[in-house]
């Protein structure tokens, strides 16, 4: 005969292993909310964050670029949709010698090249470390030598760490930088010196060696600075006066249009996430409360037996505390090995700058998830034993089973 | 006196059109030893003044004294402590909590207050002394109606209350097996317990040595 004793823990888990189907169905219920509530808040931090920090990466007040190509220079802004796109090389010179115009660097996208050490479609980006004042910017915080015909900075999505080197068209580069999360297509491109760039679609068999001849100095765009008082508009209008068969994109406004798209966006995620709070919140403690409801007589039968409300308390406390936390633990697991494997998947999915943000973030927004879905099921079956009469035990014990 | 209602009514529902006088200004003296009965025709108000007085449903009008204490002004503690440990109460229908087996539904009122031990020994005891050693381990879904209701009346004296309210303890149990349990009944009276039982059933008053009836709410000696 078994002599255990009966404290609250051997009568709570008595309770949860007697009533498997109920409690089975708890948990599930409990994981798919902690689940649901964490992938929400993970889905729209990351796009919070990543649209944040889009709009701090382009350094260029005005974009030149060839005629009708401002579509792609989004996507290459935007996501990892590899581009390739010329310009004459006479407009760099051309355009720093428009009123209003600061510093300007030409850069020389090319596109969809395969290579062993990305499993996407890698977009290279050939830049003049001489006049460049965009990329620079980036690279503060990785890395600070002088960018050599031979070296390469990676974006983050590359598999290669500094020391690494790579093949392209049978030429070896030394993987000199490796740049933070972006979020944006640079996360899977390759920077190097445009001269260099330039070398490799020669390598590459991309332009016949005739359209080569005359094309010494290929330039898929040129990235212009402003002088302090000069208006945006009218330097574009005066560089697309001088070279009709450009778009002089004003990156404010580009910027601003993309942003305003993104915001509504995650206006609309951040929305669905609160409304999956809320919803989570009152289903888990409405089905608390009738998982309570269902076991008055149960309660009364203990109080008539002597129980203090207190001891109630504290033994369906235990129980819904133990079905909650095994819940909340199981779905936040299972949101972990969704939302941080599959994390490029996911970004290349929306399309969107998908960036997560810092482990501490996330951290919290674990805890907060886990806090809310534990506490539910406690304070539910809690306030219900706190609305029980003190006294009028009879009511509860005449219900019928 | 052990037990002394004084004047207690119950009314359900006052002030809506469905009122009910249950229990209408009853007096009764209860004594150590004494064995009474309860009796009257259903819905006359046994079972509402029963509870009253194991402090399960507080009086409209009227106070209840258990050893001289007004059971209904003691706070949620001393009112759990009495219930516990002062009054075993078997309730009409089934009782027992089906998520325990009989063994521990007899051993759960040992725990649910501060004591050493684990109780085994007096609740195997019990179970034995009414025929149910060998479904110790069963769960109340796995016992009949009769074997439930003896296992209700043998966690009622786990703690040795001094007080015993049975409410019809023996409305679903075989003549034969009623007889045994008033024997017991007997046997605690004259060991010194105060016994109360509602019943229907005439052939048991017998046992008694005080019979009462109730016709509405109201009370009086036979
Ligand atoms: N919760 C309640 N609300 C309203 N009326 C009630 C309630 N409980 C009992 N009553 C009424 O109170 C009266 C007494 O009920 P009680 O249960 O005390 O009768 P009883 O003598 O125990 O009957 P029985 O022998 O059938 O068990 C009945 O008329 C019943 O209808
Ligand atoms: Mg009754």
């Amino acid at each position: 005969m078994n002599h255990k004793k009966l404290t609250v823990f051997t009568l709570a888990f008595e309770n949860i292993k007697r009533n498997r189907f109920r409690s089975v169905w708890l948990v599930i219920l409990v994981a798919v909310f902690a689940f649901a509530i964490f992938c929400g808040t993970v889905l729209t931090g990351s796009l919070d964050n990543g649209i944040k920090t889009m709009a701090g990466r382009v350094g260029a007040d005005l974009m030149v670029v060839a005629q009708g190509y401002e579509v792609d220079l989004e996507d290459t802004l935007l996501r990892s949709e590899p581009s390739t796109f010329y310009l004459d090389g006479e407009v760099l010179e051309g355009v720093r010698g428009i009123a209003g115009v600061e510093e300007a660097s030409s850069q020389l996208f090319i596109a969809s090249l395969d290579a062993d050490c990305c499993t996407v479609p890698v977009q290279l980006i050939g830049y003049d470390p001489e006049s460049d004042f965009t990329i620079k910017n980036w690279l503060v915080n990785v890395w600070d030598g002088a960018l050599g015909q031979d070296d390469i900075v990676v974006g983050s999505l590359i598999l290669a760490e500094p020391g690494d080197q790579l093949v392209f068209f049978n030429k070896v580069y030394n993987v000199v930088a490796k740049l933070d999360d972006t979020g944006m297509g640079f996360d899977s491109s390759i920077f190097m010196n445009r001269h260099a760039a330039q070398v490799m679609i020669a390598d590459s068999g991309r332009l016949s060696a005739d359209e080569l001849k005359h094309r010494d100095d290929l330039t898929s765009a040129v990235m212009v600075k402003l002088s302090k008082d000069a208006d945006a508009q009218e330097v574009a209008a005066a560089i697309q006066a001088e070279y009709p068969q450009t778009d002089a994109v004003v990156s404010s406004d580009f910027m601003r249009d993309i942003a305003s798209r993104l915001t509504d966006i995650s206006k609309l995620t951040i929305g669905i996430t609160v409304l999956l709070w809320v919803v989570a919140v009152m289903v888990l403690f409405f089905v608390f409360s009738i998982v309570m409801d269902s076991r008055k007589k149960e309660l009364g039968l203990l109080i008539a037996l002597g129980a203090t409300r207190k001891k109630l308390a504290r033994i369906m406390l235990l129980e819904s505390f133990v079905i909650t936390l095994l819940g909340a633990i199981c779905g936040i697991f299972a949101a972990c090995l969704i939302l941080f494997p599959f994390q490029t998947l996911i970004a290349g999915m929306l399309e969107l700058p998908y960036l997560l943000p810092s482990a501490q973030v996330i951290f919290a927004y674990m805890m907060l998830s886990l806090g809310v879905t534990v506490a539910i099921g406690p304070i539910s079956s809690l306030s219900f034993i706190r609305k029980l009469s003190k006294t009028d035990v009879y009511s509860l014990i005449k219900e019928n089973d | 006196m052990l037990l002394n209602v004084e004047s207690v009514s119950h009314i359900y529902n006052e002030g809506k059109p469905n009122r009910c006088v249950a229990v209408n200004n009853v007096s009764l003296q209860v004594g150590e030893k004494d064995f009474l009965c309860l009796t009257g025709k259903s819905g006359c108000g046994k079972s509402t003044l029963f509870h009253m007085i194991c402090g399960l449903l507080p009086p409209t009008k009227g106070k209840i004294l258990f050893q001289d204490n007004d059971i209904w002004r003691q706070d949620e503690a001393q009112l759990a402590l009495m219930r516990n440990a002062q009054i075993g109460y078997i309730q009409q229908g089934s009782g027992l909590l089906a998520n325990y087996t009989a063994f521990d539904n007899v051993r759960l009122p040992f725990f649910l207050h501060k004591r050493e031990g684990d109780g085994a020994e007096r609740a195997a005891m019990l179970l034995e002394r009414v025929g149910l050693a060998n479904k110790a381990e069963n769960y109340p879904a796995e016992l009949s109606g009769g074997e439930q209701k003896r296992v209700a009346i043998v966690r009622a004296l786990m703690n040795d209350p001094v007080m015993l309210v049975a409410d019809e303890p023996t409305a679903d149990i075989d003549e034969e097996s009623t007889h045994e349990v008033m024997r017991f009944f007997s046997e605690l009276a004259q060991e010194g317990m105060a016994v109360l039982v509602a019943t229907h059933d005439m052939d048991i008053l017998s046992y008694a040595n005080r019979v009462f009836k109730m016709k509405a709410g109201e009370i009086g000696e036979e």
